[in-house]
C-alpha cells in the first residue's frame, strides 16, 4: 500500500513505548500493532486525533504517501 | 439463536431418514432390474415386471436426483453446525451456502432435463412446465446469493476490524 505509517519513528522521537501510547490514546496494543505493522486498512479521525495529542505532532508526521515503484 | 438447535435437530432427523430411503432405494433398483417378479409392491402403480427399461431409467434418476438434494442437506447441516459453534462469517460457510445452492440446482436440472426427455421420447408429448419444482430454483439461488452476502459480510467485518 502506498500510505506508509511512521509511528514507530514518532514513538522513537517522543521517547515513548508502544503500550504507554496504546494506553493514553485508548486503543489496545494489539490494534496499534496492527497500525505499526501497516495492517490496518483504515483510522478513524477520533484515533489519529487522540494520538496525535499524545505525541504532539502533526497527521503528516504519522502517515506518509509514497508512489508505489513497479 | 434458540431456533438454531432446532433447526439442527429437524434437519439431522431429516438427513437420516433420506439416507435410510436412500440405502433402501439403490438395492431396490437393482432388484427391480433383475428379479422384478420378487417386488412385492407397485412403482407409480406399475408393477415391476410390467415396467419398460425407461421407466427404471427414470426411477434411477430419479434417486440420483434424490442423493443429490439429500447431499444439499448434508452440507446445510454442515452450515447449521458451524453457526452452533458461532462461525458465522467464515469461509466455510460461504463455501458450503454456495455449495448448496448449487447441489440444489443441479439436482433440478437433472430432474428436469430428464423428465422433459422422458415426455418427449416416451409419453410423445411436448410440455414444459413449472410447478413446485420451482421453489427448489428459488431456493437453490437463495443459498447462492446468500453465499455471496456473506463473502461481502467476511470483507466488511475484516475491513472492520482493521479499522484503528
Amino acid at each position: 500500500m502506498p500510505i506508509i505509517i511512521n509511528l514507530d519513528v514518532m514513538l522513537a522521537k517522543r521517547k515513548m513505548r508502544s503500550n504507554e501510547l496504546a494506553e493514553r490514546v485508548g486503543i489496545t496494543t494489539a490494534n496499534l500493532s496492527i497500525l505499526k505493522t501497516g495492517k490496518a486498512k483504515a483510522i478513524r479521525f477520533s484515533t489519529l486525533e487522540a494520538i496525535c495529542k499524545e505525541l504532539d505532532c502533526q497527521p503528516g508526521d504519522i502517515i506518509e504517501f509514497v508512489e508505489e515503484t513497479n | 439463536m434458540e431456533k438454531l438447535p432446532f433447526l439442527r435437530t429437524l434437519t439431522g432427523i431429516t438427513f437420516i431418514l433420506c439416507m435410510v430411503i436412500l440405502v433402501f432405494a439403490v438395492p431396490f433398483i437393482f432388484m427391480a432390474l433383475f428379479f422384478p417378479a420378487q417386488v412385492p409392491f407397485e412403482v407409480n402403480g406399475t408393477k415391476a415386471v410390467d415396467m419398460a427399461p425407461e421407466d427404471y431409467v427414470m426411477l434411477g434418476v430419479k434417486i440420483v436426483v434424490f442423493g443429490i438434494w439429500t447431499y444439499a442437506l448434508y452440507l446445510f447441516r454442515g452450515i447449521l453446525t458451524l453457526f452452533s459453534k458461532k462461525k458465522i462469517f467464515d469461509d466455510a460457510v460461504i463455501l458450503l451456502l454456495g455449495n448448496t445452492g448449487k447441489a440444489l440446482l443441479a439436482g433440478f436440472i437433472l430432474y428436469f432435463i430428464s423428465e422433459f426427455l422422458y415426455n418427449v421420447i416416451v409419453e410423445n408429448t411436448f410440455s414444459v412446465g413449472i410447478g413446485a419444482e420451482l421453489l427448489v430454483v428459488i431456493l437453490a439461488l437463495f443459498f447462492m446469493v446468500l453465499s455471496e452476502v456473506f463473502l461481502t459480510a467476511k470483507k466488511m467485518k475484516e475491513e472492520n476490524d482493521l479499522t484503528i
